[in-house]
């Protein structure tokens, strides 16, 4: 699951480049680096995350609870 | 006239009476003569030790020595009233000596002395010495381990050829079926305790051989038996708070041996404490200060009341070298708990180590490791120059681990506040929203009784900020007496938007049963439950549910300890 919002998040850091959005990709990009990062983040911010990565919000709560 | 005088001496200076080992030489003229000789062998007049052998007197201290009544024939002179000069001889100096005299001297020695040289000589010799020892078993305790070594092997062992003790020095493993250290201690130990060469004429290559072994260059086994156990009863009760001890473990790697492991806490431990300032400056006679002296302070340490002095912090690193298995010696030894300076020396692998955190208090590594400074406090004892060289890359690298942990660990903060910042997608989402999504991982975790309240623990604070866990939200385990068959644990859940203890009117409340089934449940319907002990606290329930009652002459509540 890791892998496909790395994926996700690859292609927003594509779509957004030369644009100020792209900062905040490359931040989420550096999270999703770290080891166990859902763990180390308040579920607020992971939630965040998902929503930026244009998860439905329906599915949020599936998708945090697989990932931590 | 001589026995007046030797009354009138003891009379004077009455701890002559406990001078029964020694002779002692009173008359000054025989102190001259002896003093003043010019043949003398070994700086030890000819003429003393030729009455050693003719003279009864002097024979019997002779016969104590040979017999092992005493370890050295030890003597003295008496001048004005006090003990001065003399000599100190062991069974192999004394035959050595009288063995120079009678080669020096050719003068004729009657059957007596010359029997009784020979005696000496038998009782010294190294057939003597193998004839004591060599069907005899040497038996000791090394490193908390009872071994039994045939003395024959130890005397094999250090009599071997150079080729062959050198490759067994030099190879891996065991001599002898025992570990190559042990061994190695146990053969020096055989050979000190039983004062072999103060006691028997053995070969040279014995004593270079011991000598060489004991200045830990060749083999470094200078750790075997340095502290053979830790006993301290007053530090053996001690609790540290929970996150404290969290923090100061986090990041450990479980790979590491014991020894790095030691070192890992050490640091950690001197980068999250801090020495007391108050105590400082006061100079430790407040109230603030005297805590300091109550063992009991130890569990108020927290990262937050992060402030210790010295005997505190020797007191919270000892009980992580006891978790660890490694022994250690709290310094000075028989000091009072919270009194005058205090360290430790402990063991590990092949290092004995001093580890001083308040070595200097501004200078000191509770100072110098938040700046990364090179520690001062953590000091390889060792006298084999590698050994301390790879104790130092030993503490470089672990220090750089921590470093860099540290770092990363600054940066990702920094990168999810910077997020945090800038994306427009962060909700606050309710305490209640986020309890039901916690409960559902329990519940997808499947786990059940202790493990479920482990769970429990583990994720609380990735739902909720340590403010919160203080004021708005409680958890409780209590005994759930619902089910007909036996209790299961039961979570209680209080929630608050502003405070769950003052504000207790507004508190919602949810019960997680054992089944991960999670139900508001009013105030009152609480109640009941613990009125009708349907939910009972249990022996560990220091804390009770803000907002309920607890019901008068309640038996089963007892303080956990």
């Amino acid at each position: 699951m890791l892998e496909k919002l790395n994926e996700l998040n690859d292609k927003f850091i594509e779509r957004y480049a030369n644009n100020k959005e792209q900062e905040k990709y490359l931040l989420i990009k550096q999270i999703l680096a770290e080891k166990n990062c859902f763990r180390k983040i308040n579920i607020e911010t992971s939630y965040s995350i998902l929503r930026d990565l244009e998860i439905p919000e329906e599915e949020l709560e599936n998708y945090y609870l697989n990932l931590i | 006239m001589e026995n007046l005088t030797l009354y009138q001496l003891l009379k004077n200076n009455p701890y002559l009476k406990k001078q029964t080992d020694r002779i002692l030489i009173i008359d000054e003229k025989e102190n001259e003569y002896y003093r003043n000789d010019p043949n003398k062998v070994m700086d030890i007049s000819v003429s003393f030790l030729k009455r050693l052998l003719t003279d009864d007197k002097y024979y019997q201290y002779v016969e104590k020595l040979t017999s092992s009544y005493i370890d050295v024939l030890s003597t003295r002179f008496i001048r004005n009233d006090e003990l001065t000069g003399g000599v100190d001889l062991t069974r192999v100096d004394l035959t050595k000596c009288l063995e120079e005299v009678i080669k020096k001297d050719n003068s004729l020695f009657d059957e007596q002395f010359i029997r009784r040289f020979q005696d000496l000589k038998e009782l010294t010799s190294y057939d003597q010495f193998l004839k004591e020892y060599k069907d005899k078993e040497y038996q000791l305790e090394v490193d908390g381990k009872k071994i039994s070594i045939p003395i024959s092997k130890l005397i094999n062992f250090i009599s071997l050829d150079e080729q062959k003790y050198e490759q067994i020095l030099n190879g891996n493993g065991l001599i002898e079926g025992i570990k190559k250290e042990h061994f190695l201690y146990a053969c020096c130990s055989f050979f000190d305790n039983h004062n072999i060469f103060d006691n028997y004429i053995v070969p040279q290559k014995f004593i270079r051989r011991f000598d060489e072994l004991m200045s830990f260059q060749k083999i470094d086994f200078q750790s075997v038996n340095a502290i053979p156990n830790s006993i301290n009863p007053s530090l053996d009760q001690i609790t540290i708070d929970s996150k404290l001890k969290d923090a100061i473990l986090e990041g450990i790697n479980d790979n590491d041996s014991d020894i790095e492991k030691a070192v890992y806490i050490y640091i950690k431990m001197c980068k999250l404490l801090t020495y007391d300032d108050e105590y400082y400056v006061k100079g430790q006679i407040s109230d603030h200060t005297n805590k300091h002296s109550d063992i009991n302070n130890i569990s108020k340490i927290t990262l937050e009341n992060n402030k210790v002095i010295c005997t505190e912090f020797t007191a919270i690193f000892s009980m992580f070298l006891k978790k660890l298995g490694l022994n250690y010696l709290v310094q000075p030894e028989g000091g009072e708990y919270g009194k005058g300076h205090s360290w430790l020396k402990f063991v590990g692998d092949k290092f004995i180590v001093n580890a001083d955190a308040a070595l200097s208090i501004l200078y000191g590594d509770l100072a110098r490791a938040k700046f990364n400074k090179p520690l001062e406090g953590l000091k390889c004892l060792n006298e084999n120059e590698e050994t301390r060289n790879e104790f130092l890359e030993l503490i470089n690298s672990i220090y750089q681990r921590i470093i860099e942990e540290e770092k990363k660990k600054e940066d990702f903060e920094k990168v999810v506040s910077r997020y945090q910042q800038i994306t427009s997608n962060l909700k606050e989402m309710p305490l209640d929203e986020r309890l039901r999504v916690m409960t559902d991982k329990v519940k997808n975790d499947n786990v059940r009784g202790i493990d479920l309240l482990f769970d429990i623990l583990q994720l609380k604070r990735m739902f909720f900020t340590e403010k919160e866990l203080k004021n708005n939200i409680s958890i409780l385990f209590v005994k759930d007496n619902t089910s007909e068959k036996e209790p299961t644990i039961g979570t209680i859940f209080v929630l608050n938007d502003i405070n769950v203890k003052i504000n207790t009117l507004n508190n919602r409340y949810y019960v997680f049963d054992a089944n991960g089934n999670i139900t508001s449940i009013s105030r009152s319907n609480l109640q009941e439950k613990f009125d009708d002990k349907t939910l009972e606290y249990t022996v560990y329930n220091d804390l009770r549910v803000p907002g309920i009652t607890e019901s008068k002459g309640d038996s089963n509540v007892r303080k956990a300890k």
